[in-house]
C-alpha cells in the first residue's frame, strides 16, 4: 500500500514538475489516469511486461482520440468509448480461452462456445 | 448558529440528497445477495440521467422519460451480467470498463442528439410532479421533506421494507441470498443461479436508471456531463457500510444523503466548496473506520 502510495505520489510530481510547471486544478481528475491505471493493471492480469503493453494501447487510445478531435473534429468521447468497448471484450475473451482449456482438460476436447 | 443550520429546508436537501443514493444501493444490495459485485452503479445512474431527459425531451413527459430510464438501465446492465455471469469475467474489469462507457457514451450523444455541450436544459423536458400525500406532508419539519415527494421518491422508501420482506421472507428471496452464498447448494437444489443472478443485475439496473430519472427529472430538470459525479460510488460503499441489510443500507444512505445536504448548507454559509464538496468522502471514512471493528468480528465468524 505505501509503494502504490509513492508510485502515485511520482505521477503527480511528473504532472506538475515535468509537464504543466504549475498545480493544476483537477488535472489528474480530467485526465482519468488513475482509473486508466486500475483497467491497464486488471487488463493486464498484474503482470509488469503486458502491463507496460496494455499501457502503451491505452495511452495511444486516450492521445490520438484528442488528436482526431483536434483535426478532423472527431468529438473524443469516442475514444473514451472505445477503450470501454475493448477492455469488455478481452474481459470476455481471457475467460473463454480459459474455458477451452478446462474444457480440454475434463472432456478431452475443445469446444468452441459462442462469439466473442 | 445552529438554528441557522438546522431547519426543514436543510432536512427536504438531506432527503432529496439521499433518494438517488438510496435506489442505486438498494439495486447493488440485491447483486450482493445475489453474489455479484456491482460496482457500475455509477455509470447506470448516469445512463438513467440521460434516457430520462432525452425521453422527456422528446415525449414531454416526466413519466414517459421515467420509464424510458428504466429501461435503459436495465438494458445496460445486460453488459456487465453477460460479461461477468455469463462469460465469468472479472465483474470489477467490466464495471469499471461499464461506468467508461457510460460516460463516453453520454458525453458523446449530448452535443450528437441536442448540438450542446456540457449542459442541456430546454423548456420541453417535462421534470417529475411532487406529490404531497394529505395530513401527513404537514408534519413540521420530516412532513414536507418526506411526504412531498416524486413517484420515485416514494418507490425508494416503499422498497426498503419492500425489500426486506422480499429477500429474508419469500421464498424466492432465499433461493436469491442461497445463490449468492452457496451457489453449489443452491444449484443442486434446482435453482439456476445464472437466472438469478442476470435478475438481480436487471433490477439493479432498472433501480439505477430510477435513480438517475430523480436525478435528472426531480431534482434537478437538466442533463450536466457526468452529472452522477460519484453518488454511484458512494452506493456502492453504502451497500458495504449497510452490510447489503435494507435497514443498514437505508442508513449508510441517510449518513451520506445528510454529508451532502449539509455540505449544500455549508456552503450557502461561506465554506469552500472544495471542503464541502469533500464531505460526503470524509463520512465514508469516518464511518468505514468506526465499523471497521464489527466488520473484523463478521470476517472471523464468516471465516470459522
Amino acid at each position: 500500500m505505501l509503494a502504490s502510495g509513492g508510485i502515485a505520489g511520482m505521477i503527480g510530481t511528473h504532472l506538475v514538475v515535468g509537464e504543466t510547471y504549475r498545480f493544476l486544478d483537477g488535472d489528474l481528475v480530467v485526465s482519468g489516469f488513475a482509473w486508466s491505471g486500475l483497467l491497464v493493471a486488471l487488463l493486464a492480469r498484474h503482470r509488469p511486461g503486458p502491463m507496460l503493453a496494455a499501457g502503451a494501447f491505452f495511452a495511444a487510445l486516450q492521445i490520438g482520440g484528442l488528436a482526431m478531435q483536434r483535426n478532423v473534429n472527431v468529438p473524443w468521447q469516442i475514444a473514451q468509448v472505445l477503450q470501454a468497448v475493448v477492455i469488455i471484450m478481452i474481459a470476455g475473451r481471457f475467460v473463454l480461452k480459459a474455458r477451452r482449456e478446462t474444457a480440454a482438460v475434463i472432456e478431452g476436447e475443445t469446444t468452441v462456445t459462442g462469439e466473442v | 448558529m445552529f438554528e441557522q443550520l438546522f431547519d426543514s429546508a436543510l432536512v427536504e436537501s438531506v432527503v432529496r440528497a439521499l433518494i438517488p443514493i438510496l435506489l442505486a444501493a438498494l439495486g447493488g444490495m440485491i447483486c450482493d445477495r445475489a453474489g455479484v459485485f456491482q460496482i457500475s452503479l455509477e455509470g447506470m445512474m448516469l445512463v438513467g440521467a440521460f434516457t430520462a431527459v432525452a425521453g422527456s425531451y422528446l415525449a414531454t413527459s416526466a413519466t414517459v422519460g421515467t420509464v424510458i430510464a428504466m429501461a435503459a438501465g436495465s438494458a445496460f446492465s445486460l453488459v456487465l451480467a453477460y460479461g461477468a455471469v455469463s462469460r465469468q469475467g472479472d465483474p470489477i474489469v467490466i464495471g469499471v470498463a461499464v461506468n467508461l462507457l457510460a460516460l463516453g457514451l453520454t458525453s458523446f450523444l449530448l452535443p450528437q442528439l441536442f448540438g450542446v455541450r456540457g449542459v442541456f436544459q430546454d423548456p420541453r423536458v417535462d421534470g417529475l410532479n411532487r406529490f404531497p400525500i394529505p395530513f401527513l406532508s404537514d408534519i413540521p419539519i420530516v412532513g414536507p421533506a418526506i411526504f412531498r415527494s416524486t413517484i420515485p421518491g416514494y418507490l425508494a422508501m416503499l422498497a426498503v421494507p419492500a425489500l426486506w420482506v422480499f429477500l429474508f421472507r419469500t421464498p424466492i428471496g432465499l433461493r436469491l441470498r442461497g445463490v449468492g452464498e452457496r451457489p453449489v447448494s443452491a444449484e443442486t437444489l434446482g435453482v439456476n443461479p445464472t437466472q438469478y443472478k442476470y435478475a438481480a443485475v436487471v433490477a439493479s439496473g432498472m433501480l439505477c436508471g430510477l435513480a438517475g430519472a430523480q436525478l435528472a427529472l426531480g431534482n434537478v430538470v437538466q442533463f450536466s456531463e457526468n452529472m452522477s459525479s460519484g453518488r454511484g460510488w458512494i452506493a456502492v460503499v453504502a451497500v458495504m457500510l449497510g452490510r447489503a441489510h435494507p435497514a443498514g443500507v437505508l442508513g449508510a444512505s441517510a449518513l451520506f444523503g445528510a454529508a451532502e445536504g449539509l455540505g449544500f448548507r455549508l456552503q450557502g454559509n461561506g465554506l469552500p466548496v472544495q471542503i464541502t464538496d469533500a464531505l460526503p468522502y470524509v463520512a465514508t471514512l469516518v464511518a468505514l473506520a468506526l465499523a471497521r471493528k464489527r466488520f473484523k468480528r463478521i470476517l472471523e465468524l464468516t471465516a470459522a
